[in-house]
């Protein structure tokens, strides 16, 4: 059942992005972007997606068959597998994973195999040049990514997505102390999110941000695909339905890559909104709406009491983090240009490795000074 | 060591531009949904919005165009005389226009000029139109004009080929065939009475009689308003067998087929055609446009001399009779004319004008109604003499003339 719903969510969700994609390139450059289809052009990409199921599946006669018929199958399979340790609320929880993060950036991985069957089944020398780079490029960035969460990790102690998402937010079974002495366990709030409890994490952040980026194959690293220079890349070669769950994965991809910053950088489910009222633990439990907005508790509003409301409130709210992080990857798209080659693993490399190993430091020290001042 | 500092401050200073161009696409983005409807050049601020979308959605939403927009071109038929100016000064020939002689005067224009050719033809090719806009430039009754109308694409080219004939093909043929029959009848009429008179005419110079004669006809006009009882009455004297109608109109075509068939190339043709059309214009004072012909031609010799205008008389009487002489006419006029009528032919405007001239020979003392073919001498006295003075008339009435020609003949 959670995999029908969360199947259904994310093809809704990618009708959505394709829309806003088009829609925030178009009001970046000064357009209007898709008006025709429905009222303002709603409706635009549900029209797409219907000619693209509609239309032929063409194999080129040169193809490895095989091969390519599958690798759409493995590009889509493994982003949506990596959907399924996100938690979407306390307790909502595909795989509840003691080694959740992992697993997720390993399943992630088994993207590049599908870029890479897809580049050499088709056959085609943009195909293949697009897949090479995509390879070189995931690969590239999956260090500084994996270090730049390791970082964090350090900080929660587990690689549990659920266990991190609830250690920053109200709820939390284990103290909270913004930057290390102030106690907001009871406060909650953005304050206990890990990105400002632990500032250096911003940097880590931003690491995985970009190499998300990568990963995702978006602009400015979006040169597995390059229409300038390989027509589409490894894609360049699909159509109709398979084209379609390519480009699917490829926007559940930055969902799922959101999901992950979200969870462990930007508090997962945990509201934004603190208690700004101290109570003793347990007594908001008590209290009735009236009394929790008399004492400022708008953490324990915008959280939710019992189980329904906190499963609703905690998918708003890392869902529109999520949102806010695709929204970001749009916005960074029709701002920035293309890398090089060169460029791109120069930074993968000489900038972004340096420095999560270094945050990676930082966050050991950290870890063991809290832990000696607060034991 | 060195090497430290521009590491780090390469890594900041990216950081910081990506940013400032972030900001600078950011501010895009908000301003995105703001989008004021589409203004027309001729707006103040035409240039006053420099932020936004300024994607104009087609079809939905045009750009204003100014109200004398210059476009697409559209035919009044009921205003056009056909006189094929606007064909002939397009530099792309996208007019086609076809004409006959009509039987008697078919109304007047908007603007008082008479209508004396069928137009079964008047298409405008607008794949071909450059929108120079000489055509409406030359129109000398203004029927033609650019609309502000721009956007009227179409699957088929054919469709581009735009019909502003006055009939259908069905009509056109009925009458056209209507039209020749009455005229072939009047012809005959006319013929029997006037066919050797007019040569006696012709040879005849311009005599002092014609000029009351003119002034007849105008001052029947006057009086009865209506062409058809002059008409009768003329033809009750001169010619009883004639219908009453065809009479007058005949003396007109009479005039212009003479023109057509000697016409065409010739200068002199269109001096008589000027002449002629002055003289239709003259008409407009009164339904009566052929006998206004006459007249005219009478006024113009009135004012050059007062003999002259007696013969003007004469054509309505000689109308059958007519044709034969004019040809003459127009031979001997070609001649003397085409010094003076060459230069003049090229003046378009002078429908009007002609209409002014000829209500001063209406005026002329009211003659008897008179129709001394011998008119038909002086007119051809008073086309050369006109050609002069007046000339100017219109290629335009040449070119109907020359139509008529065609058909009468």
């Amino acid at each position: 059942l959670l995999v029908s719903l969360s199947l259904g969510f994310v093809a809704l969700y990618a009708l959505g992005a394709v829309y806003a994609e088009r829609k925030v390139s178009a009001y970046i450059q000064d357009r209007l972007g898709p008006m025709e289809v429905g009222p303002r052009g709603l409706l635009q990409t549900i029209a797409d997606i219907l000619k693209l199921l509609l239309k032929e599946n063409i194999t080129p006669t040169a193809a490895d068959k095989k091969l390519f018929a599958l690798a759409p199958i493995v590009i889509f399979a493994s982003v949506f597998a990596g959907l399924a340790v996100i938690p979407v609320g306390p307790g909502i929880l595909g795989a509840a994973l003691n080694v959740g993060l992992l697993y997720a950036m390993a399943i992630v991985s088994i993207d590049v195999i599908g870029l890479l069957m897809a580049g050499w089944g088709s056959n085609n020398k943009y195909a293949f040049l697009g897949a090479m780079r995509a390879v070189s490029q995931i690969i590239s960035y999956e260090i500084p990514a994996a270090i730049a969460l390791l970082a964090a990790v350090a900080m929660y102690g587990s690689l549990n997505l659920g266990v991190i998402s609830l250690a920053q937010g109200l709820g939390s079974p284990t103290p909270v102390y913004f930057l290390g002495w102030l106690d907001v366990t009871q406060l909650g709030g953005i304050l206990s999110w890990g990105i400002l409890r632990y500032p250096h994490l911003l940097v880590a952040w931003l690491i995985y941000f970009v190499a998300a980026l990568a990963e995702c194959n978006r602009a400015p690293f979006d040169l597995p695909e390059a229409e300038s220079e390989l027509v589409s890349g490894f894609h360049v070669e699909y159509s109709g339905f398979r084209f379609a769950v390519i480009f699917l994965a490829e926007y559940a991809n930055m969902f799922l890559v959101g999901l992950i910053g979200a969870v462990v950088f930007w508090g997962g489910w945990a509201t934004p909104l603190p208690n700004l009222m101290a109570l003793a633990p347990g007594e908001a439990a008590t209290m009735s709406v009236g009394q929790l907005f008399s004492h400022l508790q708008f953490g324990h509003l915008t959280t939710g009491m019992g189980a329904t409301t906190m499963a609703i409130w905690g998918a708003f709210w890392i869902l529109a983090k999520a949102f806010v992080s695709v929204f970001v990857m749009m916005w960074i798209r029709w701002t920035l240009p293309r890398v090089r080659v060169d460029q791109l693993l120069k930074l993968s490399w000489k900038v972004m490795t340096p420095i999560a190993f270094a945050l990676l430091a930082i966050s050991a020290i950290w870890k063991l000074l809290e832990v000696g001042a607060h034991p | 060591m060195s090497k430290r500092p521009t590491y780090l401050k390469a890594v900041v200073e990216s950081l910081g531009t990506m940013l400032k161009g972030m900001r600078l696409t950011a501010k895009h983005y908000v301003k995105g949904y703001e989008r004021a409807a589409p203004l027309g050049i001729s707006d103040p601020n035409y240039f006053a919005k420099t932020e936004g979308p300024i994607t104009i959605s087609y079809p939905q939403e045009k750009v204003p165009v100014p109200d004398n927009g210059r476009y697409r071109l559209f035919m009044e038929t009921d205003d056009c005389i056909g006189c094929d100016k606007c064909a002939r000064i397009c530099p792309v020939d996208c007019i086609t226009i076809e004409t006959f002689r009509a039987d008697g005067d078919l109304g007047r224009t908007s603007d008082g000029t008479v209508k004396r050719l069928h137009l079964p033809t008047f298409d405008i090719d607008m794949a071909k139109c450059m929108y120079c806009g000489l055509c409406t430039t030359v129109c000398p009754t203004e029927c033609l004009t650019m609309t502000p109308v721009y956007d009227y694409s179409e699957y088929d080219r054919d469709n581009f080929l735009y019909h502003f004939g006055a009939y259908s093909p069905e009509d056109e043929g009925r009458i056209r065939q209507e039209t020749e029959a009455a005229l072939a009848e009047k012809k005959a009429a006319k013929a029997v009475p006037t066919s050797l008179p007019v040569e006696t005419a012709a040879a005849e110079a311009p005599a002092a009689r014609p000029r009351p004669r003119p002034m007849i006809k105008p001052s029947e006009a006057p009086v009865t308003a209506e062409d058809a009882p002059i008409l009768p009455s003329e033809e009750s004297k001169n010619d009883p067998p004639a219908p009453p109608r065809p009479r007058p109109r005949p003396v007109m075509k009479p005039k212009p087929d003479e023109a057509a068939g000697q016409e065409t190339q010739e200068t002199a043709q269109p001096l008589e055609a000027k002449e002629e059309a002055p003289p239709a214009e003259s008409a407009t004072p009164r339904p009566r446009p052929r006998p206004i012909m006459q007249p005219k031609v009478a006024p113009a010799e009135s004012e050059t001399e007062s003999a002259d205008a007696p013969p003007i008389t004469p054509t309505p009487e000689t109308p059958v009779a007519k044709p034969r002489p004019r040809p003459i006419m127009q031979p001997k006029v070609a001649p003397e004319v085409s010094d003076s009528d060459a230069p003049v032919i090229p003046v378009q405007p002078a429908p009007i004008e002609g209409a002014d001239t000829t209500p001063p020979p209406a005026d002329a003392p009211p003659a008897p109604k008179p129709r001394p073919r011998p008119i038909m001498k002086p007119k051809v006295a008073d086309a050369e003499e006109l050609s002069g003075s007046e000339s100017e008339s219109e290629s335009g009435s040449m070119s109907e003339e020359k139509k008529d020609g065609g058909p009468s003949a």
